[in-house]
């Protein structure tokens, strides 16, 4: 009887679920594979003052990204490009791209550029731990080599299989910061995913930032749009 | 721009989000991307220069003058950027509007061309257009066809180069090798006629091919040409870890001219030899950016040869006659002006945004030292973002040295600039 109860329980289903398998669906319950979507950041400071960039993002696959600035008009006509753990920053004045790495931020804010660029977490992560939580699932990750910006992650995901809480830590075991996900929304096309991503840090009290997601469309694009070539030509792309 | 604009507005005025605290929410695009966008710029710009009257490019300048020590200058620079964009082509405008006064003001084309995009791997690109090539921050000793770089401020915007050019990106999956791009560039002959007209055999070609291979940037590059110094090289970049860059750049050059100063006067010859780059730059955990740079400058002057080109200018200004005074002047700018004339130099750059919690403030310092004569060049940048698209920037600049080095012996002690700029 106590063993049928287990059985049913989310404990008793992520004792019988296979971690890696969980995080797949997580990451394809979060993005379709291959898309195309309009985001904007806010950085908020304590006293409530607002930063503010709009991006247009294309997406192929588990870790290709490619993300170009819209606005502020400062930043318009930039554009990053992340393959696997590789990164780059285009600035039109500049005229060629400059590698950056995961742990900088080219917006400033609590986000840095592998959140922004965020890609596939079963990419970059395996799955150490899978327990229940509350009516859903607790995921302890790893980062599978030392170019991920994360060491550990902990995650949170509804009994969907929907992301709800990341918590980041270094390789010593301290909190970098936090990202919840809220405001589940329908973009069309039987998707549905949380439209708001907001992280806060203890290495920066009192500040925000927030990441709110607008027409996200599956979309397929050729390799090739991936590349540092092309990283001036992004603007072509949309449609 | 009106796209933008309506986004950032619709943005502003969007109905608070389902039940959250967020008063924000990105609603669908109404309309698709205008086919021309209009963007840039305006800088107004007030500089102090503290002369250094010991010097003899300051007395070679001010020659038979005796200005006060501080001298000001107010100019407004205006950079307009057009873009218009349809199916697979593309034309791109960069012009560039100096205005000190009704008397002296200047308009420049920075760019000038059209693209054809064939598909999404390849294309072609023609007219007066920009390139940037190296993997170096404040030097690149493989931009063969890049505008003359200044390692003081290396974001600036420069003027690009008549060309025809041709690009083509190949992605390969499961390989260590991720991407290729081969770029190809036909560059007329800058040695006109009748300013107009240039013979076609001395048309230079440029090629690099760039490839993402084992997580690593590599470039191999090379320049042939009649009349010009041909060269080949090859750069890479590479992140070492979350908060690591590493870069560098080759190039073995032949031919190259290089001036220098025998018997009193400037004299023309010919090197053979190489430049190179050693690189780094590394985020450390108060989010402080270090850029770190070794460059060797193949055809650079010796301490010697660094030394005869002073005499040369010390013995011009106290030669009492206009006519040398403003030949050695002449024969500076057009042989030595080079922002780097020796041959070590080593940059460093540390910048820190929003120390200490101060927000939208990002604070830099920048060295770069002679390494051959030990003068310096030090600026400390300071930009204050207080409203989106404006931007404040103080920026102060020291230089020194001694007599008779190449950083200690400019005309300039020092300079602040004062930059209020405004984007749209």
């Amino acid at each position: 009887m106590f063993l049928a109860l287990a059985l049913l329980s989310p404990a008793g289903a992520a004792l019988a679920l296979d971690g890696e398998a969980l995080l797949k669906r997580i990451d394809a319950n979060l993005m379709p594979p291959s898309y195309e979507a309009y985001r904007k950041l806010v950085n908020i400071e304590p006293d409530g003052k607002k930063k503010e960039f709009v991006f247009y993002t294309a997406k192929k696959g588990r870790d290709s990204m490619a993300m170009l600035y819209l606005a502020p008009a400062s930043d318009k006509g930039r554009s990053t490009l992340r393959l696997g753990e590789n990164m780059w920053l285009y600035i039109p004045n500049v005229g060629r791209p400059m590698r950056i790495t995961s742990l900088q931020s080219v917006t400033g804010g609590v986000f840095n550029n592998a959140d922004i660029m965020q890609v596939d977490y079963a990419a970059e992560y395996s799955v150490v731990n899978t327990s229940a939580a509350g009516a859903g699932y607790l995921l302890e990750l790893k980062a599978r080599n030392k170019t991920v910006a994360y060491d550990k992650l902990k995650m949170w995901a509804s009994k969907d299989e929907v992301l709800e809480k990341i918590e980041c830590y270094s390789a010593s075991g301290m909190l970098i910061k936090t990202l919840e996900f809220k405001e589940l929304k329908d973009f069309g096309g039987g998707f549905s995913r949380p439209s708001v991503i907001e992280t806060y840090s203890p290495l920066y009290k009192g500040y925000r930032s927030l990441m709110i997601y607008s027409q996200v469309k599956a979309r397929q694009f050729k390799d090739e749009v991936f590349t540092t070539g092309y990283m001036s030509r992004l603007e072509g792309l949309r449609k | 721009m009106k796209l933008i604009t309506a986004l950032v507005l619709a943005l502003a005025l969007a109905p608070a989000a389902r039940g959250g605290d967020y008063s924000f929410d990105i609603p669908a695009r109404e309309e698709a991307p205008k086919k021309l966008e209009l963007s840039g710029n305006l800088d107004a710009r007030y500089s102090l220069l503290f002369s250094r009257t010991s010097s003899p490019l300051y007395k070679l300048q001010y020659y038979g003058q005796a200005p006060a020590s501080t001298l000001s200058q107010y100019r407004a620079d205006l950079y307009l950027n057009g873009d218009y964009r349809s199916g697979p082509t593309a034309f791109h405008a960069k012009t560039y509007a100096q205005y000190y006064s009704e008397y002296s003001n200047d308009l420049s084309l920075h760019e000038l061309y059209g693209t054809l995009a064939l598909g999404d791997s390849a294309v072609l690109a023609a007219g007066k257009r920009m390139y940037s090539w190296g993997k170096g921050y404040a030097f690149n000793p493989v931009g063969y066809v890049n505008p003359q770089k200044d390692p003081e401020n290396p974001d600036l915007a420069q003027a690009g180069l008549m060309s025809f050019g041709y690009e083509y990106i190949k992605s390969f999956s499961g390989l260590a090798l991720a991407n290729a791009a081969l770029n190809l560039v036909a560059v007329p002959s800058a040695e006109t006629l009748n300013a107009q007209t240039a013979e076609a055999r001395d048309t230079d070609l440029a090629a690099k091919v760039s490839l993402l291979a084992w997580d690593t940037d590599i470039d191999f590059m090379g320049y042939a040409s009649r009349v010009n110094p041909e060269k080949y090289g090859a750069a890479f970049s590479r992140n070492l870890g979350t908060s690591l860059e590493v870069h560098g750049e080759f190039s073995r050059f032949s031919n190259k001219p290089r001036y220098t100063v025998a018997a009193g006067a400037a004299a023309a010859g010919r090197a053979d030899g190489e430049d190179w780059l050693l690189g780094l730059r590394w985020l450390n955990k108060w989010n402080l950016t270090s850029t770190l740079e070794y460059y060797r400058n193949g055809a650079g002057l010796s301490k010697s040869e660094f030394g005869a080109y002073d005499d040369f200018l010390t013995n011009a200004a106290v030669s009492g006659s206009s006519v040398t005074a403003a030949s050695a002047l002449a024969a500076s700018r057009g042989y030595f002006g080079s922002s780097n004339l020796m041959r070590d130099y080593i940059y460093l750059k540390l910048s820190w945004p929003e120390p200490f919690n101060w927000v939208y403030f990002t604070p830099s310092a920048y060295m770069m030292i002679n390494s051959s004569d030990g003068s310096w060049l030090g600026g400390l940048p300071l930009s204050y973002k207080p409203v989106t698209n404006f931007e404040f920037i103080a920026w102060p600049v020291l230089t020194g040295g001694g007599r008779g080095t190449e950083f200690g012996g400019r005309q300039a002690s020092g300079k602040l600039d004062l930059w209020l700029r405004f984007y749209f």
